[in-house]
């Protein structure tokens, strides 16, 4: 590997840990997504830094060059990053269905208590279907 | 000055132990509310029985999210301290006094500490072995001996409540809170206690993910440590 390549691909790396680091920081991420990313980021700064270790790899899995090992471990990191993040997506919105349906039956809930203290208190008011139209008009 | 104290009781699936946390806790007085964080047993139905202050949460959000839940009760209801004490029946009332007393005389936060005394239930051997790898990492980060940090008994005055019931950790919330408020400077104590043995049904965390939370749990401390 040419020494500015090399040098390059360390600077990269740098580069990316000083991001994911900065969005720790500012809490952008949930603590284990940070792990994941900052672990990656040190991963691929270890790689740059030493590539004998793509080197044993390459040799390791039979793969033609460097580079076409270091796509593929991104590859497959990136499925990986990609199916889990489905699987969160699916899990999310099963919980958004449930909140969704606990937020309409609670509005429909409290409505009728809102009838039930107003008729209540009502007794004496002639036009109790103009009040019970007021509360069913609002959301 | 009298202040006014709420016990939080997060519980999930604890129909065989919330019984037992309610009577005790209704014999000592103090005000408490139970999070039942979606449990698919019988506890709600406990609650109901007991006719306990409770908030049933429609999804279940784990201990963080649960616990967060009564702190942000707390804060919005005027309370002045919040004292966690867990559903599975594990942390005893008797302490709580201490802990109050403890917060009162300047503390932001106070722990129940097993390993101060080693009385009582101090957990399996692989569980302390990890918790010192916790109480060493603690220390060395924030140069403040914590010898309990994954005890979910303690108490906090509303400084601290203030901070949680907006930003509480959602994973593993004992050890990483003890970074977080320790971050900002505010003074965080352990006072001993002696913690029951679990005496039914099973606990969330089971003997063979120990060593897999134990890593994460240590992970999560550094990124709380570099977080802001």
């Amino acid at each position: 590997m040419s020494f500015r390549l090399h040098l390059s691909l360390i600077i990269g790396c740098l580069l990316v840990l000083i991001f994911i680091v900065s969005l720790i920081k500012r809490r952008k991420l949930e603590v284990k997504y940070s792990i994941i990313w900052i672990i990656s980021a040190i991963i691929l700064l270890l790689f740059a830094v030493i590539p004998d270790i793509v080197e044993f790899l390459t040799y390791l899995l039979g793969v033609q060059t460097d580079s076409n090992t270091v796509y593929l471990l991104i590859i497959v990191f990136l499925l990986l990053v990609s199916i889990s993040a489905t699987i969160s997506i699916s899990f999310m919105t099963k919980r958004i269905i449930t909140l969704s349906q606990e937020i309409g039956i609670l509005k429909s809930e409290m409505s009728r208590m809102q009838n039930d203290i107003l008729n209540f208190s009502d007794k004496n008011k002639p036009d109790i279907t103009e009040s019970e139209q007021r509360i069913n008009s609002c959301k | 000055m009298h202040n006014k104290v709420l016990i939080i009781v997060p519980a999930y699936n604890e129909e065989s132990n919330i019984q037992n946390v309610i009577d005790k806790l209704r014999n000592f007085g103090y005000d408490f509310i139970i999070i039942n964080d979606c449990s698919s047993d019988g506890t709600l139905d406990v609650l109901k029985k007991n006719r306990v202050n409770y908030i049933s949460l429609p999804v279940n959000l784990g201990i963080g999210g649960a616990v967060q839940t009564g702190y942000k009760y707390a804060y919005r209801n005027g309370y002045d301290i919040a004292v966690q004490v867990d559903g599975d029946g594990q942390h005893n009332p008797k302490y709580i006094k201490d802990l109050i007393t403890a917060v009162s005389s300047g503390y932001n936060m106070v722990i129940g500490s097993r390993y101060i005394e080693n009385i009582g239930y101090t957990s399996t051997a692989a569980r302390k072995m990890g918790k010192g790898v916790l109480s060493f990492l603690i220390r060395a980060f924030l140069h403040s001996k914590i010898t309990d940090p994954t005890s979910g008994f303690r108490a906090c005055d509303r400084n601290v409540l203030k901070i949680f019931q907006k930003d509480y950790p959602f994973e593993y919330p004992e050890p990483e809170t003890i970074v977080q408020i320790a971050k900002k400077k505010y003074r965080i104590k352990e006072i001993p206690v002696a913690m029951n043995e679990r005496t039914g049904g099973n606990s969330s965390i089971t003997p063979l993910k120990s060593v897999y939370y134990m890593i994460e749990v240590c992970l999560s401390i550094i990124i709380k440590f570099i977080e802001r």
